[in-house]
């Protein structure tokens, strides 16, 4: 899996995330759902990761039904009891949780696709691959450091939280929304500022090391596109045609 | 290729009447400096913060001013280029230039493209590049590591991929901008001695800022001080050491010697508090960071942590402070498992300084970073307002109360983030390597600091990587080697008596005489190949 083409990669998560808002029947975003799970063991990442990587994924699930159950135009009203709002009553639709629900599969979808680009392949071979398909190198280069430093970004995150608590700040865990929404400073600012710091310390150390010196960049990567890859490329697409046409039939 | 000069009369590095201001700032950082260094040379450049030394190390590939920007008179010339009109990239190939911190200088999936890097932005070959790496990695005895991932190697070892990185471009001049602070004792000791074998066997001209005295007498052939900008002796260790009052060079600019500070009133109101570690073990997954430790502080005392880096002494404090779940043993504040202990009490009881004041500040004034902590716990106006005052002026900041926090320099950061912590009037305070980021006067105030929270009768727990400067301070020592306690007792007793366990937990700062370690070098570890050429 290490030596496929990483333009394979970008390609099946292309035609993938396409694919997810193409899909217009339950049954057929759950079969795409099923090929990107075979494809995370595929290319060897755990379950574990799996499920680390949806978990936060939650809080944008509740949004997503409950703001479709509410606004999407649908006719089945279903008996919630709600307080009223003023003057406003909105029905909850069974459409619209179906929507949503439909809406929460796509992205669950294409949050697990993403990965796959990325696992058991090394970032330079994605930026070779990318400026081949032609992306300009820095372009290149930045999305896919930006890639890099999630986990970085989320130790951060954690150190920070650690030591805002330590000075007896509860409200990131039991406060009210207000004060969470208050406290939220605390979090970010301390955050966006060690990010900004480090962007620009590793500017000056990228910029030592030549990047940008206007020479044709050359690679020791080689990209060579093997029989392997062009059959995995073609069956992703049969596969993925197949999903499409079942789901125009059903 | 690196060229031996036949005679070495072409300088490396000059400055002409060299001054730069940063952008928005009224002050030159450096002002009419005039040096020459030759080939060959390994400079060391003290000085106090802001004195002016990392923006030297910037001078030299460019990064000031084509990165920084600003105004600049005279110019600087590295191997007859002048800075001025050749871009940092072009600089690249003759300049290597290594920073403080591991982490924001790689920035590549493995170890291979890391070092691969600049040579692929300088366009060269693809097998050039890859037997440049390779006698690159092998020179800084990274040979076998590859496939890595940068972010998985122990800090050192990330400071040599970054020498390696910098080396497989060919580079007749290496610059380190206190390169070597992260790293525990026996980590610089060894970076230290790589970069002068290095030196040695290439030719490189090696500058090296630094606040260690004893790193620069140890290696350097010139000292080069600056003092607010300015040169202020550029001569051999002995003859810039031996001059008068050498301790001004590691001095903050304009600052008073001492007495900044104010002491702590001995407080009969500070609630005393006892910490007991027992039988404790801590893991993370795949490794156990501290196993079997057991120990009891008792308050009005001031105790060191020392060790390597990872010995497991953060995961230590992260303990002592609930942070981390122990996986055996428990942590007891006043007699109580942390566990059980409300997060307002356990704050009550203990403060945590951590090591980056950068993860902490976010107000907009010196003065609300302060009153976070007092807030948060719920106090009157008139107590926050009290609280806020005292720990200013403990630390000695009470006229920045109005500043902002994020423009403050590295030093002043540190100090508001210890002040915030010390609002909270926790009767145990922990501190993560308090001095890191100050220069040598500001680590003593730091100590003194400390002391007087003892003797106010606090309980102050310190983790430091300057055993010297720990020893004068603290009365109690406590080395970790590997997740374990290998000695505690008085500082003098286990300094004394117990050498070796120091020496083999890898704490003791003994810089060797470098010539004689040049030869000394575990000769498998590191390649005799030339790396150009």
């Amino acid at each position: 899996m290490e030596r496929l083409d990483p333009r394979v990669r970008i390609a099946v998560v292309i035609l993938m995330s396409a694919l997810c808002f193409l899909l217009r029947h339950p049954a057929t975003i759950g079969a795409a759902f099923a090929v990107v799970l075979l494809l995370w063991r595929a290319v060897g990442l755990e379950w574990g990761q799996l499920l680390a990587g949806i978990k936060p994924l939650r809080v944008v699930f509740v949004l997503i039904i409950t703001a479709q159950a509410f606004f999407f135009p649908g006719d089945t009203p279903v008996r919630v009891e709600l307080p009223r709002i003023g003057l406003l009553t909105l029905p909850v639709t069974l459409e619209g949780i179906g929507f949503g629900l439909m809406l929460c599969l796509r992205v669950l979808v294409l949050a697990c696709t993403v990965p796959i680009l990325t696992s058991r392949t090394s970032i330079d071979r994605i930026v070779l691959a990318l400026t081949r398909l032609g992306l300009p190198y820095r372009a290149a280069y930045t999305v896919t450091t930006a890639l890099n430093q999630i986990p970085v970004l989320r130790a951060d995150f954690a150190t920070i939280s650690a030591a805002q608590r330590l000075r007896g700040s509860s409200a990131f865990d039991r406060g009210r929304f207000l004060q969470k929404v208050r406290a939220y400073p605390a979090l970010v600012v301390p955050l966006v500022m060690t990010s900004m710091r480090r962007a620009t310390l590793m500017s000056v150390a990228m910029q030592s090391r030549a990047f940008g010196s206007g020479a044709a960049r050359t690679s020791i990567h080689t990209l060579s596109f093997r029989r392997l890859d062009g059959l995995i490329l073609l069956a992703a697409m049969i596969l993925f045609g197949v999903l499409a046409a079942v789901d125009r039939v059903l | 290729m690196l060229p031996v000069p036949e005679h070495h009369v072409a300088a490396a590095v000059t400055f002409h009447r060299f001054s730069y201001r940063y952008p928005d700032s009224p002050r030159w950082a450096l002002q009419d400096i005039n040096l020459r260094i030759l080939p060959g040379e390994f400079v060391a450049v003290i000085g106090p913060n802001d004195a002016g030394k990392s923006t030297l190390c910037k001078c030299l590939n460019g990064i000031v001013p084509h990165f920084e920007g600003g105004a600049l008179k005279g110019r600087v010339r590295v191997h007859g280029l002048d800075t001025r009109s050749h871009q940092v990239a072009e600089l690249a190939r003759h300049v290597g230039l290594v920073l403080e911190d591991p982490d924001a200088q790689l920035f590549a999936g493995t170890v291979l493209d890391e070092a691969a890097f600049g040579g692929e932005n300088l366009g060269m070959e693809p097998d050039t590049i890859r037997t440049s790496v390779a006698r690159a990695l092998r020179a800084v005895g990274l040979r076998g590591f590859e496939d890595r991932a940068p972010a998985t190697l122990s800090g050192g070892q990330k400071q040599r991929l970054t020498i390696a990185s910098l080396l497989a471009m060919t580079p007749r001049v290496l610059v380190f901008d206190e390169a070597t602070s992260q790293l525990d004792a026996e980590g610089s000791r060894h970076l230290m001695e790589l970069v002068c074998r290095l030196k040695l066997r290439y030719k490189l001209t090696v500058i090296v800022a630094t606040h260690d005295m004893a790193l620069a007498s140890a290696y350097a052939d010139r000292v080069l001080a600056l003092e607010a900008g300015r040169l202020a002796a550029f001569d051999t260790p002995e003859r810039v050491f031996a001059g008068p009052d050498p301790s001004r060079f590691f001095r903050r600019a304009g600052g008073a010697a001492s007495g900044r500070t104010a002491a702590v009133a001995a407080d009969p109101l500070v609630d005393r508090c006892r910490i007991d570690v027992d039988a404790l073990r801590c893991e993370y997954p795949g490794t156990v960071a501290v196993d079997d430790v057991s120990a009891g502080f008792a308050p009005g005392e001031f105790a060191g942590i020392v060790g390597r880096n990872g010995s497991g002494k953060t995961t230590l404090f992260k303990a002592i402070v609930g942070l981390l779940e122990p996986a055996a043993g428990e942590v007891r504040v006043a007699g109580r498992p942390v566990r059980t202990l409300d997060p307002s009490e356990l704050v009550r009881r203990v403060g945590y300084v951590q090591q980056n004041p950068d993860h902490q500040l976010f107000a907009d004034t010196v003065w609300k970073e302060v009153a976070f902590g007092p807030v948060n716990q719920g106090l009157d106006r008139a107590e926050v307002e009290d609280r806020v005052g005292r720990s200013l002026e403990i630390v000695g900041l009470p006229d920045k109360a109005q500043e902002h926090p994020l423009a403050l320099g590295r030093s002043d950061r540190s100090l508001v983030a210890f002040a915030s912590v010390l609002a909270l009037d926790s009767a145990v305070i922990l501190l993560d390597e308090p001095t890191r980021g100050h220069d040598v006067e500001g680590s003593r105030r730091v100590m003194e600091i400390a002391c007087s929270l003892r003797d106010a009768g606090r309980t102050v727990i310190a983790i430091g990587h300057d055993l010297g400067l720990l020893c004068e301070y603290a009365e109690r020592l406590i080395v970790m080697d590997a997740g374990r306690i290998v000695a505690d007792g008085p500082t003098s007793e286990i300094t004394r008596e117990q050498t070796d366990v120091l020496e083999a937990a890898g704490v003791l700062t003994t810089h060797g005489a470098p010539y004689e370690l040049a030869g000394a070098f575990a000769d498998d570890m590191y390649d005799e190949e030339q790396i150009c050429g």
